[in-house]
This record gives structure tokens, C-alpha cells and sequence, in this order.
């Protein structure tokens, strides 16, 4: 442990969390790009790096872009990422009354602080969750994926039909390759690359990054060039300080919002700070300034967001389930350097895990020091031509892509994905279901196959108490679920049947 | 276009359905479970979408949707820049292909000046080029002026 926590204090690894928090912050504060995208764009680069390494980078560059992304909401009220929506609110009003600077240096110093306790969370909870992990045999595992999927289709707001077809088709992607018991090629058509399946990297750069490029492309296109503001004035660090801790009440409240949410599979960052500022403002002491300037306002979103950053890297840690989609891009990292997420990684590589855990610490750090003193400069980035973006963009997916095994068949991959992506787009089936079911299906099918050969029948899988836990915590979600939903639909037929009356 | 599209997934899941009913026993019963699961939902949505009940396209491409001609025919150049570059590749080497393909996309999304983007693009091509050869290791496609960039590299080392 000790030697995991000097490693991530070398100056090599220093470097490397300053890079990828200031790389982060480019791709946030820039409109169009997301955490999501950069952490995909990316993931070749770090095969370059040793695995803590690559995870110290890919974390910088998540925490980074998360709070990137606030930069261009409060000057411009056009968010960086969907995560800073809630910062542009109070952020831009801010900006308006003449105080940019504070808003800038709040929004810095509470996605600090609201990564540095996720942080914490994030090194005390993991390895006791997994060790409870190690208790779960193929049946536990397979409830568990099944009650993440559940999770994803229930709690995003797109249909649930929706939602379902896109777990399944995420599920048909992962089955191409070799068939796990019988070593035969599954859906290959005569393609010996796919015997080990798509790649995970060519895939989610396919997902992420090209659709973007050509978003961006088509912006420009169009005309949605260039934006402009005004000169933005220092930081005031002992200000922006003291604001913070006048709501410390609100810091702690929010980090735990964030933090809780981030563990669940389909509660990303985009959604966590609306519920936090909703939380703060029913605790507030003057909620009518809320929506309209409000540093706490401000403060809430910037640390709950910061939080789920943390959060969602608890789960996929300790059992290997992702809590985001930029979560589940680490498992293409991960697995570019041979390690399999999960209970197991820290028996095998604790080394790794504990140079990770102080480098995540570090990365909020340095972005907290970074945004307070550089976030102004940041906002020249605004000023690049979307049309020059895309370009780029585009010539990195494709390089990225290729740059795995040096093969041009993984570029065509990726630009099936892209494809793919486009196409489930256009017909309003979300992504995130998708690459979730697309990670977790070879893990569903493994441990289906494995319950069925030591069971005779499914009721097996009853009784195991963790899995009876999991099977019944899922049947309660859908159960809520389905109640709320009949509520919603039933309130609109009440209200007209008053009106009538 | 989305029903048009939803019936392209469709016919593919068909596809697939139809040869996960080939596989032998019980390795069989997972892939056709899926297939089917993914055919009977994309299904329900086709017929809610063809009902009225559907929704526009998600967040990335629901402004794609509705392009005017001149936009569309620019999104073209666009993005058959990117599928030219990667099937020049081979033939024409990394330096010239990623130049052209980087300064033609920028062209096609309606850069003001002409001039500067060649030089830029040619500058960031080289760079890259140099990059792949020194530091990172990485082996992509070669013509004339990636070999003659070898000479000079491995000229200069030594």
C-alpha cells in the first residue's frame, strides 16, 4: 500500500495528473466535447503508460473535463458538458452582476473539494466493498448485471421500450466472437478479427467521438461558429474561500448527493446536479435567489458533480460494474493493459489500486489549483472555429482507433459504430444502455453459462442470499417504477375529470 | 428516415436471429434469446414511432435531421473526406493522406481563409508523422514522403 501511495507522488506521475486535469478542462470547456469523449479519444494514449499511470491520466481527464465544462457555461450560458447546465444558471447571472471571477473561482474550489471527498469515499468504501465482492460466486454475478440493466432502463427518462432495445442490442454486440463454451465463431461472417469480438476502444470511440465530429462539423457548417466575451478580471482565492466554507453545510450535503448517486449505473453527472440544487434550495435560507446568482446555488451543483465523478468509479472498481459512461470507457482502458476490473484487481495488482486512489486525490487537487488561478485563460479556447475542432477530432477517432493493433480493420469498426450510434439515435434509443450492456453482456453470459452447468434449475439462484437480495431489489425498482409511471399517467385523466365535472 | 432506419435494424436482427437458430443445444439459447429480445422491442418502438408516439432523435443527432441541401452536401464532403483518408491510407502513406483529408474537412465546414489551414494541416501532419517514428513506435502506411522523412530522421540520428 505504502509503495503504491509513494509511486503516485513521484514527479513522473505529478506530471501525468497535471496533464490529464489540464486536457480534461480543454475538452470540457469547450462546447461539443464532453468528459465522455475525451476519456474514449484518449484511452490509446495511454497505452503508452504503465496502468496506474493510464488510470491517474484518464481520472484527470474526467474530474477535468467535468469541471471544464463550467467554464463556458458561466461566461456564455452555454455548457461545456450536459453536467454544467445547473452552473450556467447561477454561474452566468453571476457573470452578468460583474462577478465572472468569483463564479469561476467557486465553481473551481467546490469541484475540488467535492472530488476530494468522493475521493476519500471513493479509497475507504472500494476495498471493503470488495472484499464483500469476493463472496460472489456466477449466480451473484449474474443478478448483479441484471439489476445494473434494470437500473438503466427504469431510471433514464427516455421510453422504456427504448431502453430495453438498447440493452438488447448491446447485448447482440458483445455476443459477436467466439462462443465462451463451445469455442465456435459467433456472428463473425467470416471475419477471423472478430473471433475475440468487437474492440472495446474502437467501439466506444465509434460511439462517442466520430457522431461528435460530425455534430460539430454540421454546427459549422451552419454557421454556429465562433463566440465571444469580454476581458474576465483574477480570482480572489481568500474570497472564493471564505464563500465555500459559509457553506460548508451545503458542500457536505451535495458531495453526498453526488457520491451516492454516482454508484448507480444511469445516474451520470448530467442528472446529479439538478437534484443537489433542488436539495440546497429547500434548505436554504433564501430560496427565491436560486436560479438567478446564487452562490450556494453555484457551490451545490459544481461539488455534487464533482462528486459523482468519485462515485462512479466505487462500483466499477469493486465489482466491475460502471457507474457512467465515462466509468465504463475505463474498462477499455483497463483492459488495454490486461487488467479486468473488479474484487480480483486488488489481490492481484493492489499496487496499482493504491497509486490510482492517491492519484485521484492529487488530480483534484491540482484541478482545484488549476481553475482557480488559470480558468480565465481556459475561456480563449472558446474561440477556436468549430469547424477546425471537428477536423481534428475526426483525425484523432481514426487515429486512436488504428493505433490499438495498428490495424485498419478496428478504424472500420469504429466507423460502424459511429454508424450505429447515428442510427439508434435518429430512431430515439439512448446510447447509454447500449454501452452498458455492451460491456456487461460477455460478463452475463460467462456466469449465466457457469449457474446453468451447477444448477438444475433457476431456482438456484434463489438460494443464495445475495442474489435473492439483488433479484428482489430489482423486482422492487421495476415495481416503483411502474407505480410511478401509472401515477404520472393517471394525473393529467384526474385533472381532466375535474375540470369536466 | 427513422422508420426507414428502424427497419434496417430490423432486417439485421433477422439476419442474426435466423443464425443463431443454426447453433447447436444449448450454446444456441443465449445469442437467439437476445436476438429475439433485441427484434421484439425495436419492434414495439418501430410501430409506437409509426402510431404517432415516438420521439425525435436523441441529443447528437436530432439536429442532423431536416438538412438543407447545401449543408448536406458540405456534411458530405465532410465525412467522405475521413472514409477517402482511410482508404488512401495504403496507397498514398500517412503524411500525404492526413494533410489532405485534415485541410479538405476544414474546407468543407466553411473555413474563411485558404492559405493558412494548408500550412497549418501540413505543419501538424509532419509533426504527428515525426511523432509515430521517434517516440511512439507506431507503424502506419508509407509513400514517398514518409520514406524520404525516414532518410532524413534516421540521417540526423546517426
Amino acid at each position: 500500500m505504502w509503495d503504491g501511495i509513494a509511486a503516485a507522488l513521484s514527479l513522473a506521475s505529478l506530471f501525468i495528473a497535471a496533464s490529464g486535469v489540464l486536457l480534461g478542462i480543454v475538452f470540457g470547456a469547450i462546447p461539443g466535447l464532453t468528459a465522455t469523449f475525451g476519456i474514449a479519444l484518449l484511452i490509446p494514449v495511454t497505452f503508452l503508460l504503465s496502468p496506474e499511470h493510464s488510470m491517474i491520466m484518464l481520472s484527470g481527464i474526467y474530474a477535468g473535463a467535468i469541471y471544464g465544462g463550467s467554464i463556458s457555461a458561466i461566461l456564455l450560458n452555454i455548457p461545456g458538458t450536459a453536467a454544467s447546465v445547473v452552473s450556467g444558471w447561477e454561474g452566468h447571472a453571476m457573470a452578468r452582476r460583474g462577478q465572472a471571477p468569483l463564479a469561476l473561482g467557486l465553481s473551481a474550489l467546490s469541484s475540488g473539494v467535492g472530488g476530494v471527498l468522493s475521493a476519500l469515499a471513493l479509497i475507504f468504501l472500494t476495498p471493503t466493498l470488495a472484499q464483500f465482492a469476493l463472496r460472489f460466486g456466477a449466480p451473484e454475478y449474474v443478478a448483479l448485471v441484471v439489476f445494473s440493466l434494470v437500473i438503466v432502463v427504469v431510471m433514464l427518462d427516455t421510453p422504456v421500450v427504448a431502453n430495453l432495445a438498447g440493452v438488447f442490442l448491446g447485448l447482440v454486440i458483445a455476443s459477436v466472437g467466439l462462443d465462451p463454451i463451445q469455442g465456435s465463431p459467433r456472428f463473425t461472417f467470416g471475419f477471423y478479427q472478430l473471433y475475440s469480438g468487437f474492440g472495446v476502444v474502437a467501439v466506444l470511440i465509434g460511439f462517442f467521438c466520430m457522431p461528435q465530429a460530425v455534430v460539430l462539423a454540421f454546427e459549422a457548417i451552419r454557421g454556429d461558429g465562433q463566440l465571444s466575451f469580454g476581458r474576465i478580471g483574477a480570482t480572489r482565492p481568500i474570497v472564493v474561500a471564505r464563500s465555500v466554507w459559509r457553506n460548508a453545510k451545503s458542500v457536505l450535503r451535495s458531495a453526498a448527493v453526488g457520491t451516492g448517486l454516482g454508484v448507480l449505473p444511469a445516474v451520470g453527472p448530467e442528472s446529479t446536479p439538478i437534484l443537489a440544487h433542488s436539495i440546497e434550495k429547500r434548505f436554504a435560507a433564501k430560496p427565491q435567489e436560486f436560479g438567478k446568482g446564487s452562490e450556494t446555488g453555484l457551490i451545490s451543483a459544481e461539488t455534487s458533480v464533482s462528486a459523482n465523478v468519485g462515485g462512479s468509479l466505487i462500483p466499477l472498481l469493486a465489482l466491475g460494474i460502471p457507474g457512467s459512461a465515462a466509468a465504463a470507457i475505463f474498462v477499455g482502458a483497463l483492459t488495454l493493459h490486461g487488467l479486468q476490473p473488479g474484487p480480483l484487481l486488488f489481490q492481484s495488482r493492489p499496487d496499482v489500486m493504491y497509486t490510482f486512489f492517491t492519484g485521484f486525490l492529487i488530480v483534484n487537487v491540482i484541478m482545484t489549483v488549476v481553475g482557480l488561478f488559470g480558468a480565465r485563460y481556459f475561456a480563449l479556447l472558446l474561440r477556436l472555429p468549430k469547424g477546425v475542432v471537428a477536423s481534428f477530432i475526426a483525425f484523432f477517432s481514426i487515429f486512436g482507433a488504428y493505433g490499438i493493433n495498428s490495424s485498419l480493420f478496428d478504424v472500420w469498426i469504429m466507423f460502424l459504430s459511429a454508424g450505429f450510434a447515428v442510427g439508434i439515435g435518429i430512431i430515439g434509443i439512448p446510447i447509454l444502455p447500449v454501452v452498458l450492456a455492451f460491456i456487461l453482456g460477455t460478463i452475463l453470459e460467462q456466469n449465466l453459462a457457469i449457474a446453468r452447468a451447477r444448477a438444475d434449475s433457476l431456482l438456484y439462484l434463489l438460494e443464495r442470499p445475495i442474489c435473492l437480495v439483488l433479484i428482489a431489489a430489482s423486482v422492487l425498482v421495476i415495481a416503483v417504477a411502474t407505480w410511478r409511471r401509472i401515477g404520472r399517467r393517471r394525473r393529467p385523466a384526474d385533472a381532466l375529470g375535474e375540470e369536466r365535472a | 428516415m427513422r422508420s426507414v432506419v428502424s427497419a434496417c435494424f430490423i432486417a439485421l436482427l433477422l439476419l442474426l436471429t435466423s443464425r443463431a437458430l443454426e447453433f447447436d443445444g444449448r450454446t444456441g439459447l443465449y445469442p437467439l434469446a437476445i436476438c429475439l429480445g433485441a427484434l421484439l422491442f425495436l419492434s414495439w418502438l418501430l410501430l409506437r414511432q409509426l402510431a404517432g408516439r415516438g420521439q425525435d432523435g436523441g441529443e447528437a443527432t436530432g439536429p442532423l435531421l431536416g438538412l438543407g441541401r447545401k449543408v448536406a452536401l458540405r456534411l458530405g464532403v465532410f465525412v467522405l473526406a475521413w472514409l477517402g483518408y482511410v482508404l488512401l491510407l495504403p496507397f498514398a502513406g500517412f503524411i500525404l493522406t492526413s494533410w489532405a483529408a485534415l485541410y479538405l474537412s476544414i474546407l468543407a465546414t466553411g473555413a474563411q481563409r485558404r492559405l493558412a489551414p494548408l500550412a497549418y494541416c501540413g505543419v501538424f501532419a509532419l509533426s504527428v508523422a515525426v511523432l509515430l517514428k521517434t517516440v511512439l513506435f507506431v507503424p502506419v502506411p508509407e509513400a514517398l514522403p514518409d520514406e524520404y522523412l525516414d532518410r532524413l530522421i534516421y540521417s540526423v540520428v546517426r
